[in-house]
């Protein structure tokens, strides 16, 4: 019997974030952006 | 990414390289038979609970790919796969790295006095002290921010804006100092109050929004009923129609931010919670299960079933809304762990990664100066690392009592050394861990709950919804690496 072939995509995702001294790294409070 | 190259099939090809010679080039490649062997890559598979993909993980990288289900095992046994992991795995390590171990502190809360006019059934903090404890002067409070900037100014790069969140405890009930700090050094440090609204009039509000800085507000239920069951004054009155009123005041404002604290009194209803922020324009929302790490947070705590229940609803609610109306409300906590499988620096909570943030990302200061790896430690005197007062923030960040929280990682624990989505938990949370185990080197006490949202949340991105749960811009400023 033939094998089904399957129409659907792998998925990977995947992004680097240079850290720069504004990385933000909180708990339970997310600091939302207020800016002045 | 292709379709994978046509299993090798069965092969008892020899792993010394073997083959050479009579036939010809070699089939052996080390990429490809020692998946899951020696130095080869490590795949685990993961049931995501979805009808057409299952997860490849490379646990140590926090590297995945969500594979077609009928071809996983191709995948895993082709050519592919291992080859183009093996290409980028450095610099799937280094990222991973960086957000573990070599980030530098950037924020602090600070509690500007023991006392609550609530008395919530979960703070973290002990009942005594938020009754009758005492407030810090507001020349105290100064000299602890100019000793805050002075190591800030000391370790960040140039330019850098640390966060400093007033929290609690009731910040409020000393605002005059916490208002003399905002207004000295608003230009320096990005400032937050975390408040439960019973104080926040509006001249607070305009003088807040006058100096940008964000307001967090607590709710924990979308009707009266629910919310006041944990919410409630000394006296036993509930406070929800004031903070109700205060987060009508303040839609809009770019720096509100709701958190909710999920407890078993209130876990049913995170749906209709879902329904009431959206309803009112709210946009980021945290909804956050309790801690247990005093008896009355430990309490309270939600079935871990229950909550990934109700919890997964609350966010296909949110979804759902989003669709129909165009207007996101993203759930914080959720997002950031959404952040942790596609871009782990971004992170902005620190909470699901190992070690996680306390004592390295940020610390917490009581209304003594006492100083601890986090304001859940602040009712855990054996995690004050000392005084503000009497020592150099360096030298505290040193002591036993940071060192062994920023120390614990998930590679020292069982079952979590195993486990395929340990850098999207990170067996959170320390304090919570030593309050029920007398010690750091458990798992996570919601260690269920914790699996199946990662399960969740690839789920989601499987489904496409990965954009739509996330903050608008996520992206920016990152580097995508392609590795399939």
């Amino acid at each position: 019997m033939a094998k089904d072939k399957c129409t659907k995509k792998p998925i990977s995702i995947r992004y680097t974030c240079k850290p720069n001294g504004n990385q933000v790294g909180l708990s339970h409070y997310l600091m939302a952006d207020a800016k002045k | 990414m292709k379709s994978p190259a046509p299993s090798p099939g069965p092969s008892l090809q020899p792993l010394n390289g073997g083959g050479k010679g009579a036939g010809g080039e070699a089939d052996y490649n080390p990429s490809v038979n020692q998946v899951n062997a020696g130095y080869g890559p490590h795949f685990d598979v993961l049931e995501v609970g979805h009808p057409d993909y299952v997860a490849l993980i490379n646990a140590d990288t926090a590297f995945w790919v969500l594979s077609p289900r009928a071809e996983a095992l191709d995948y895993l046994l082709g050519g592919e796969l291992p080859k183009s992991y093996l290409a980028k795995e450095a610099k799937l390590a280094a990222d991973l790295e960086t957000v573990r171990f070599k980030l530098l502190p950037s924020a602090v809360y600070f509690n500007p006095t023991e006392r609550c006019n609530l008395d919530c059934g979960y703070c973290y903090l002990p009942r005594e002290a938020r009754r009758g404890g005492h407030d810090m002067d507001p020349a105290r409070l100064l000299e602890a921010l100019a000793k805050l900037k002075d190591f800030f100014a000391s370790t960040l790069p140039e330019g850098a804006r640390p966060q400093l969140v007033f929290h609690g405890s009731e910040p409020l009930l000393a605002k005059a100092a916490v208002f003399q700090g905002i207004e000295k050094y608003g230009d320096y440090f990005r400032f937050g109050v975390q408040t439960n609204t019973v104080l926040l009039d509006k001249e607070a509000i305009d003088f807040l929004k006058a100096h940008g800085a964000g307001i967090g507000i607590s709710l924990d239920g979308p009707t009266p009923q629910v919310a006041d069951r944990t919410r409630r004054t000394w006296g036993g009155r509930g406070v929800f129609v004031q903070t109700v009123k205060v987060l009508e005041e303040l839609v809009g404002y770019p720096g509100l931010n709701i958190s909710t604290t999920v407890t078993k009194e209130n876990v049913r209803s995170l749906p209709e919670l879902v329904e009431f922020f959206h309803a009112k324009g709210v946009t980021n929302a945290l909804l956050n299960p309790v801690r247990g790490t005093q008896l009355g947070g430990r309490n309270l705590m939600a079935d871990q079933g229950e909550l990934a229940h109700f919890f997964f609803k609350a966010l296909d609610r949110s979804y759902e809304l989003c669709e129909k109306t165009g207007r996101k409300l993203v759930i914080g906590n959720f997002a950031n762990l959404l952040l942790g499988l596609v871009a782990p620096g971004a992170r902005r909570l620190m909470c699901d990664i190992s070690p996680c943030g306390g004592g390295r990302c940020f610390f917490a200061i009581g209304a003594g100066g006492e100083v601890a790896p986090c304001s859940e430690f602040l009712g855990l005197p054996e995690f004050h690392g000392g005084n503000l007062f009497e020592n150099s923030v360096k030298d505290l960040m040193g002591t036993r009592a940071f060192v062994q929280v920023t120390t614990r990682t998930v590679e020292q624990l069982e079952p979590c050394k195993h486990c395929a989505v340990r850098h999207f938990c990170g067996a959170p949370c320390p304090a919570e861990v030593y309050a029920i185990n007398g010690n750091l080197n458990a798992p996570a006490p919601m260690c269920e709950f914790y699996a199946a949202q990662a399960r969740y949340a690839f789920k989601v991105i499987a489904d496409g919804r990965l954009d739509a749960l996330l903050w608008d811009g996520w992206k920016d400023g990152l580097e995508e690496i392609v590795v399939m």
